[in-house]
Formats: C-alpha cells, structure tokens, sequence
C-alpha cells in the first residue's frame, strides 16, 4: 500500500472519480480548492501535484521553479448566468466583455467568487476587458466556493460566471439561465502539473508523473471525455490534435 | 516562522492603518451585533421580568425550554431562519435571506432565549424584601416589579453584555445568512474563516485581534458593573 497523494485540484467534478479509476493501487485524496489556492498548497510542499485552470499563474509558477511536466489535458468552457427577466439585457450577446459592460451599466446584480480561483482570475479579465471597474454594492464578492455563488445568484437572482460543468450538475435546482456562452474568451482549459522534485524530494513524484501520463493517455482521454452527469459530457479532452 | 512574523506585522498594519476592507469588516460585525443585542433585550428583558414575577402551572417547563434553547448550536439557528426566509420559503417574498437584516433576525433569535433566562435569574436574585417593601408601600405588583428590575439594572446590564459577547463571536448565522459579502455581510469571523483557508492570515490575525479586544472589552465591563451594584 502506497500512502495517499494528495492532488489539490480547482472543480474536480468527476475528476475525482476519473482518477480514483486509474488509481486503485494507490490512494489518491482530492484536495478541492480554488486554482490560487491549490497552488498555494503546492509552494507550500503540501501536495504533489495540481489540477488547476489559471494560464497566467501556472506560467508563473512554472517559471519561478515550483513545478515541472505541465500538460493541458481537457478543457471546457464558461457561462454567463443570470435572471430570465435579464435586466442587463444581455441574452445572446456574442461578446462576455460586453455583456459585463452591460451588467456595470445598469448597476445589475452579479456575484463574484471573490476568491483567487480561476474563475475568479477570468471573471477579473473580463472585466478589465470590458473596461469596468466592479463595485460594491451591485458586484458582490462573497470568497465562497462555486456552489455557494449559485445559490446566491439563485436567491438574488443575480448575475454570475460558472464553469458549465458546475451548472449542469445544480441546473435543475437553479432558476438561473445560460444567457452569454461560446465566445473564446470563455474556455477554459484545465491543466496538470506536479510539483518540482528538486525542491520537494519526498513528494511521490514518480506516481504523480504516471498519473500525468494516464491523463493524457488515449485510456484517460477517453475516460474524461466520457464523463458524465445527468446525460451531460462535462469535459472535452484536449491531448490528442489538440493543445500539447 | 518568519510567514508567521511577516503575518503578524502586516495585521498590525491592518488595524492602525484602518485598511478600508478591515474597517467595513469590523463595523459591519459591531452594527449587526448590537442590533440583535438591543432587539434581544427588548425581548428578552420583558419575558424574563415576567417569568420571575409569574406564577403558573408549567413554570419549570417554560424553564426547562428556555434552557434547551441556551444550547442550540448557532448554525442550527442559522438553518432555521434559512429555512424560513430563503426565497421558497414563507417569508421568501421579504428578500431577507443574504443581507444584513437576515443576520439581525438569526442573531436575535439566537439570543433572546438567552436574555430572557439570564434575566430570569437575575431579578430572581434580588433580595425578596424589595418586592415585600414595594408592596408594603401600597405599589401595584406592575410597580412592584419595575422597582426589583431597577434594583436589578446593572445585572440586567450584564446580562446584555453577556448576550452581545455571544453574538459578536459567532459564525454560523453570520455565514448562512449573511453569505460573507464584502463591504454588505462580511464579518469577523466569516472573514476570520473564509480568508484564512484561503492562506490570508493577516487579516485574519488582525481581525481576531478586534475580537479578543471587544472581549476584554465586555470583561472589563461585566467587572466593574458588578463591584458597582
């Protein structure tokens, strides 16, 4: 019996039994927490490797050396969410830049993570893309999980940006639609990284680099692009002619 | 270690340099919290006069109950009220679910039972010849009463310094209620928890710093209350 590995992940919704699949000669215990967070973790030499959907802070963090074998394996793609009566009036808008710009103009409602997650990183982009500067108290920033934003959004029947595999596993309970969707600016990949053995020699860098593999092996691919909830696919892998 | 040094300076920094996010943080947990101080002692204060001055046949029970209620945890509170004012719920119209009178209305009821029972005790405690001497003197047994509560102030005072000491350091109606909204709901101890498993310990540090101030705080007052009465 090998010891637990323990991987911090950003939304590992059915990530975690996509790995738990591959890994039952070993334990694996999936640490969920927001992108920031996760890398936080990993600095601190707490996991072994990472599950995370920031571009900008991986790069980072594989330039300052913390860790090493980065591979983007699946991605999906994120929504805007908000009231049926759409007081924005942003339903169809083929631009997520200028649907937030709408959102800002009109004071609406819209709830942000608030909590260095990746989508928080990429609810921040949007807004310096659309040129607004989000304010209290019309935006509201809660440092709350995704699950927590929907149902705040829900009960305000605000606003809000959520990863779409997220909303499909609460869509049924949510009387939010998916007004915004499709523009470029709003997929998101998802990436694996282990962290560097050379500053962290106990950590099992050996089985987090077969797990990285499996990731992107034609057996993982297939698994993720499987998975699903409800009758919805959740991922789309990206290892095969596709990115890296 | 030198993390934990770094930590500590920059909530130093938080608190005299009255940080703009801090400072809403710690009003927002100061309004909230006497608010439900005062409308729990409105409350409470009334039913425990009553219960001391009542006699009927299920008065231990009514005891028993308040009792009970002294140690229901907060977020069992929390869930209640969530249940009620959440937008399916019957009071789900009023939009109170997520805001700062929602806090107020869970802190409250969290409270009040507490007010009552303490007050309860403390006009039981004052010497029975007040009463008889009132009565004596020809006072009505409303008249009656408020002279033993008068003679009681400074426990009753007490007893709301005990309440607000209560509420101020809780978390689970806080949470479920206010929802940690920055600048609208977030309070002390949300922010104490929420940010600090986010790795942001100085404010956390600075903010748990405010609590054990305002806790010294009702000490020193609890203490020089009772050598005064």
């Amino acid at each position: 019996m090998v010891p637990s590995s323990p991987i911090a992940g950003d939304n590992p919704i059915g990530l975690a039994a996509v790995i738990e699949g591959r890994a039952a000669d070993h334990t694996v215990d999936v640490i969920a927490v927001g992108s920031g967070q996760a890398l936080k973790l990993a600095i601190n030499g707490d996991v072994d490797m990472v599950i995370v959907h920031d571009p900008a802070a991986e790069k980072q963090f594989l330039e300052d050396g913390w860790g090493i074998n980065h591979k983007t394996f699946m991605m999906n793609d994120f929504v805007i969410l908000g009231p049926q009566s759409d007081p924005a009036r942003i339903k169809g808008m083929k631009s997520a830049a200028q649907a937030f710009s709408s959102i800002q103009k009109t004071n609406s409602l819209f709830i942000s993570r608030g909590d260095d997650s990746g989508t928080h990183k990429r609810e921040l982009d949007l807004w310096q893309k659309a040129g607004g500067k989000p304010a209290p108290p019309w935006h509201m920033e809660i440092g709350q999980g995704m699950g927590a934003v929907l149902t705040m959004a829900n009960e305000k029947q605000a606003y809000t940006i959520c990863d779409r595999a997220t909303y499909r596993s609460r869509g049924g309970q949510l009387n939010l639609k998916v007004l915004v969707e499709g523009d470029p600016d709003l997929l998101n990949y998802y990436s694996a990284m282990q962290v560097n053995p050379t500053r962290f020699p106990s950590a099992k860098n050996i089985l987090s680099g077969q797990m990285i593999g499996w990731l992107c092996s034609p057996e993982g691919q297939k698994r993720i692009g499987a998975y699903a909830v409800n009758g919805h696919r959740l991922f789309n892998p990206t290892c095969e002619g596709g990115k890296k | 270690m030198s993390d934990l040094r770094q930590a500590f300076a920059e909530a130093l920094r938080l608190i005299f340099s009255a940080d703009s996010d801090f400072t809403a943080i710690v009003f927002a947990s100061l309004q909230f919290s006497i608010s439900s101080t005062i409308l729990a002692a409105a409350l409470g204060i009334p039913a425990g006069i009553a219960l001391a001055n009542a006699r009927f046949p299920f008065k231990r029970f009514v005891e028993d109950v308040l009792n009970t209620l002294l140690a229901v945890p907060t977020v069992v509170v929390g869930l209640f009220v969530y249940t009620l004012i959440f937008s399916q719920g019957p009071l789900g119209r009023l939009h109170l679910l997520f805001t700062p009178t929602g806090v107020v209305l869970g802190q409250t009821l969290l409270i009040a039972p507490l007010v009552a029972s303490l007050s309860c005790s403390a006009i039981a405690a004052v010497d029975p010849v007040v009463r008889q001497t009132a009565l004596t003197l020809g006072a009505a047994r409303f008249r009656a009463a408020r002279t033993v509560a008068a003679e009681a102030r400074a426990a009753l005072l007490i007893v709301c310094l005990t309440a607000f000491g209560r509420v101020v350091g809780e978390i689970g109606i806080s949470l479920l209620l206010g929802g940690n909204i920055l600048g609208y709901t977030r309070t002390i101890t949300t922010a104490i928890s929420l940010q600090t498993s986010r790795g942001e310990f100085a404010l956390g540090l600075a903010l748990g710093l405010v609590l054990l101030f305002i806790a010294f705080g009702i000490n020193l007052g609890m203490r020089l209350l009772r050598t005064k009465s």
